[in-house]
């Protein structure tokens, strides 16, 4: 056994899109870091689909970008395709997506941790976490001990990974690596309670074996929005997606070889996400449905690997292939690498702080599908939160904690440690409650002065930041003020958009507010119009045209902070409210929520529960104020 | 906080009495005014002790007290109830020695604030109980025992559920762009919001029949002299109450009773007839022209077979409210007007027509469905309709179905209020303030 131990700030267990953001993060805000992986070739590796972003996921990315992170540029500097999805609906729930080159997209990642003033990027595979020196030591595989003050875990899949194809299962982390072996049992004595996932992902077959011309074709955008706030235009589409089906025919292949299914005959235990449920699961769940829908991504520009998105399976490989052959254009497609399901350890989040340390274990981090979540992007925000906390942590600051109405990443955060999660869990539009607010668009009015403030923002981006904001409010004012008069051709154009010609004269943000009226088509009735970016106008465009229901939503948003700022005593004793139901007090007494928004959000504290603990807190209140 | 105690059942009334005590020392204070074979400090919840109540005088009634210890009680706190007889004597007797031992006199209403305070009752529960013991019919009884038990939340349950569904239905096709899930249409939500609004609309009606149930309504009967106004009322109420001679004018005070009809509290008004007097049956005629103007509804009285006097119809034109025009002494002449109900207070003919019709008239008839009981629920529920209508205007504008969502969020988030199971923190605030908590 090694003698010497080597120290360091913040050490972070894991490579992958959370260790990535965490490590960065730690690094930039001066700690002395090292990252952790087993694998150097697997950094920021993308094991599953070859894409960032999507809906609830796009948002995020641009979140992480707003506040400093990494992954939004990463991803721009090696898309092969994007797209904003949901372009029919509302500007809430507009998503961005890319498809990426899996392989460059690792190199550039790697190449920036390698760059990092402070990091240290290290091969390795942590066997054990303990107690000791300020904080913690870890030892790795060759016996070699580190010190760190604190530590954040984002082991992702690895975690004594156990991957399953058919009827085959062997001990293995994601996309051929190892696992990572007795480091679970060192959480454990550590205090952490573990639980059991499932997650899978589908083949790669080879592009020259693949009929296109019976696929639909899948086009990315023209115009195309980057994920970061940084990165100025340019970007092109270098390749095509494509659109093919299952059909009856495939379904039978899959009912005839259930029996062969490891998740229907018992040799997996581990839950599996029901938003990205493997080809047999929608067969068997959705039995009326005559077809679901498969894509056809490339890898990158320098492989024939190509991704069947839809297809996750953990059906033996002989079935998957006849799967693959029934389906339109893969009729001879090649399997290079078959589809599989892994098996992992991760945490019940319950037991973190919304800062993501462990509640019990002061200086443990926390991050990614560690903590229950499935997906890159989910894993990302989590690493940056916990490297910015973990930072904060050793300088005596307080933790950076986003609410509900202030980022998605404050939802997911909020969710994972308040009503913890029972499958991987994926960030959905439809769990922001104020997603009219925490739009993709505006990320960065949201949270780049937090970013400056946290330190992750540089003085000539911030300053970037306040003229773009400096324009848009200068822009909002004046349409607020500028009356256009009726004339032929306004009339002319809303007649053409279904809309009342105009009689009198109207100021132009009145105007902009007819859904059918767009910001850049009055720009010929409008000579004072100054320049603008294309961001800066959309949101000119969307302030004013959403003006009523951003206002509504702003009143819910009060309404809601109410209760978030409605702290309950450290010292509640809730034993003493006898109203509660017993479920509810014992969850309150478990996790000692530190407002009365968090309480009511835990899963088995009721609004009727919800309504006890307010009254209680007053007539608590009332009775000291009367006593003082 | 204090220990109280009230008498509990009516006061005056009835065989037996029982007096409430609540409060930490609700069991050691009765002990100390109770005398029997088993000491009362060691009596198990939920058990009845059976002894006398004593004060400095001595004896004063047989008793049985019942013990119910916190949490396990109406309010939470210890509690205590005796029993004893009903005269009044006694009971003022034990109360005055609970409070010469420490207890205090309870507030209108306290012990339901304490449940209340206690978690015991959720608002709507406790606004139940308000109800329970102010309920004048059986029909405000039965509203109130229903939402004790969860009635009120049914319906509005439903609806919330349902928008809770609608919600998820705009959200997963945005959520899941890329699976062909079916695209909720606009028209398709517009024709939900829109039935929906028209429940809540038609729910918010119920309130009237709400109010009606708890403060009653008050029926006013009118008319010149001698049309038998007073004979009417008697026939309506069912016993002698008003006084009545054939001479006119007979009645110069304003005669009141409280009667049930389908359920619904009325106080039934008997007026002095209207015309040109002199001296006590002047003020008597004021009295009866005020009355017209506080009434819900008046029944006009008039005589069979003849038409109505100049003084009639400036009566008639006076009336203010809901009308019920009744042709009297129907026994005597045939009356050919088919606006007017023909009675007979003499002989009880069409009586029990026209009592109906004071309710049917009001639109109070009972609906079934447990209504709207007061103001904070209706508020709600208005709230809830309105935000709908805005996302029902938004679609109709042409926006999408996304931005309407914030709108059916607001609705939902009103319905959980009226249920009176979200409370926020300005609800808890009002409930301070309505209940003075605390003191």
């Amino acid at each position: 056994m090694a003698e010497k131990t080597i120290s360091c700030d913040i050490a972070v267990i894991g490579a992958g899109h959370a260790g990535c953001e965490a490590a960065l993060a730690a690094a930039r805000l001066g700690k002395k870091t090292i990252v952790f992986t087993i694998n150097l070739d697997a950094v920021a590796n993308m094991p599953c689909n070859p894409s960032i972003g999507g809906t609830a996921k796009g948002h995020l990315v641009r979140e992480i970008d707003a506040l400093g992170g990494e992954m939004g540029k990463c991803a721009d500097k090696n898309m092969l395709q994007s797209r904003m999805l949901n372009l029919r609906k509302g500007p809430a729930v507009h998503s961005l997506r890319a498809q990426e080159d899996r392989r460059m997209y690792q190199i550039d990642m790697k190449k920036r941790l390698e760059n990092q003033a402070n990091l240290s990027v290290r091969q390795a595979e942590v066997k054990s976490i303990e107690r000791g020196g300020e904080g913690f030591v870890l030892t790795i595989h060759t016996g070699i001990k580190y010190a760190a003050k604190a530590v954040i875990i984002a082991t992702g899949t690895y975690l004594e990974g156990r991957v399953i194809v058919g009827e085959t299962a062997y001990s293995g982390g994601p996309d051929g690596m190892f696992p990572s072996r007795g480091l679970s049992e060192s959480l454990s004595k550590l205090g952490v309670e573990l639980m059991r996932f499932k997650t899978g992902t589908p083949a790669r077959v080879h592009s020259r074996s693949l009929d296109y011309s019976k696929m639909e074709i899948q086009e990315g955008d023209g115009d195309i929005t980057p994920f970061s706030f940084e990165t100025e235009g340019g970007l092109t589409n270098k390749v095509r997606c494509y659109l093919t089906y299952t059909n009856e025919k495939t379904h039978e292949i899959i009912r005839a070889n259930l029996h062969r299914s490891p998740l229907f005959n018992g040799l997996i235990d581990g839950v599996g996400p029901r938003y990205c449920p493997s080809i047999e699961d929608k067969v068997v769940r959705f039995a009326d449905k005559e077809r679901h829908q498969a894509f056809i991504e490339p890898m990158g520009l320098d492989t024939c690997e190509t991704y069947v998105q839809g297809m996750s399976s953990s059906l033996p490989e002989d079935v998957q292939a006849d799967v693959l052959h029934s389906m339109n254009g893969l009729e001879n497609a090649e399997i290079m690498r078959c589809a599989y399901a892994i098996e992992y350890d991760c945490c019940d989040p319950l037991q973190l702080r919304p800062s993501l340390e462990f509640r019990s274990i002061d200086g443990l981090y926390g991050a990614g599908q560690f903590n229950g979540t499935s997906g890159y992007e989910e894993a990302a925000a989590q690493g940056l939160m916990a490297g910015i906390n973990a930072a904060r942590k050793l300088d005596g600051r307080d933790p950076i904690v986003f609410d509900r109405s202030e980022a998605y990443i404050g939802v997911l955060i909020d969710d994972l440690v308040t009503k913890g999660t029972n499958e991987p869990y994926r960030m959905l539009t439809s769990r922001a409650e104020y997603r009219l607010l925490l739009r993709q668009d505006n990320a960065d009015l949201r949270l780049t002065p937090v970013g400056h403030e946290i330190g992750l923002i540089s003085d000539e981006r911030y300053a970037r930041f306040l003229a773009k904001r400096r324009r848009i409010e200068d822009e909002i004012a004046r349409i607020k003020d500028v009356v256009l008069a009726p004339s032929g051709e306004i009339n002319r154009l809303l007649e053409e958009k279904g809309e009342a010609p105009l009689t009198t004269g109207i100021r132009l943000a009145e105007l902009l507010k007819r859904p059918a009226v767009g910001y850049s088509e009055l720009a010929p009735f409008d000579p004072l119009r100054p320049a603008l970016a294309r961001a800066e106008a959309e949101q000119v465009e969307i302030a004013v045209k959403y003006e009523g229901y951003i206002k509504r939503q702003i009143e819910q948003v009060e309404q809601f902070k109410k209760n978030e700022k409605r702290l309950i005593p450290a010292d509640t004793d809730y034993e003493k409210i006898y109203g509660l139901r017993l479920e509810a007090r014992q969850k309150l007494m478990k996790m000692r929520p530190e407002n009365v928004g968090r309480a009511s959000r835990i899963s088995g504290v009721s609004p009727a529960d919800v309504g006890v603990l307010l009254i209680y807190l007053a007539a608590r209140e009332r009775e000291s104020h009367e006593n003082s | 906080m204090s220990t109280i105690c009230a008498l509990s059942t009516p006061y005056g009334r009835g065989g037996i009495a029982v007096i409430r005590v609540s409060g930490e020392r609700a069991v050691e204070l009765t002990a100390e005014v109770f005398r029997s074979k088993k000491s009362l400090l060691t009596a198990q919840s939920h058990t009845v002790t059976f002894g006398k109540t004593v004060d400095e005088s001595g004896v004063i009634d047989e008793c049985l007290v019942t013990v119910f210890r916190a949490p396990r009680s109406f309010t939470g706190e210890n509690v205590c109830e005796i029993s004893c007889h009903g005269g009044m004597v006694g009971v003022n007797r034990i109360i005055d020695a609970l409070i010469s031992r420490g207890c205090v006199l309870a507030q209108p209403g306290e012990f339901t604030k304490r449940a209340f305070m206690n978690g015991k009752l959720s608002l709507t529960q406790a606004e139940a109980v308000k109800d329970i013991i102010d309920a004048r019919t059986d029909g405000a009884l039965w509203a109130a025992v229903n939402r004790l038990e969860g009635g009120i939340s049914k319906p509005i349950n439903e609806i919330r559920d349902e928008l809770v569904k609608l919600l998820a239905a705009i959200q997963v096709s945005a959520d899941f762009p890329d699976d062909d899930v079916e695209d909720f249409a606009g028209g398709a939500l517009s024709e939900k919001i829109n039935g929906m609004i028209g429940r809540l609309r038609r729910l918010s009606g119920s309130f009237r029949r709400g109010e009606a149930l708890r403060n009653g309504v008050f029926c006013v009967i009118c008319g010149v002299p001698n049309t038998g106004k007073s004979s009417l009322l008697n026939a309506i109420y069912g016993r002698e109450r008003a006084i009545v001679t054939p001479e006119a004018g007979t009645t110069r005070d304003l005669v009141e009773v409280w009667t049930d009809i389908e359920g619904v509290p009325v106080r039934l008004g008997d007026t002095a007839g209207i015309r040109q007097a002199g001296g006590v049956e002047e003020i008597g005629v004021r009295l009866s022209l005020s009355s017209i103007k506080e009434a819900d509804i008046c029944v006009f009285v008039t005589e069979a077979g003849r038409p109505l006097t100049p003084e009639e119809e400036d009566i008639l034109a006076s009336i203010p409210c809901a009308l019920i025009k009744a042709a009297n002494k129907c026994d005597l002449a045939r009356d050919g007007r088919d606006d007017y109900f023909k009675i007979s207070a003499k002989t009880g003919f069409g009586v029990e027509e026209l009592r109906g019709e004071i309710v049917r008239r009001l639109g109070l008839m009972d609906g079934g469905s447990a209504p709207i009981a007061n103001r904070r629920q209706l508020e709600a529920v208005t709230r809830a309709a309105e935000a709908l209508e805005r996302a029902a205007a938004s679609l109709g504008d042409g926006f999408y179905s996304d931005l309407a969502a914030v709108d059916i969020a607001d609705a939902i988030a009103a319905l959980g209020e009226a249920e009176g199971l979200s409370l926020n923190q300005e609800v808890v605030d009002k409930i301070f303030e309505d209940f003075c908590l605390g003191k």
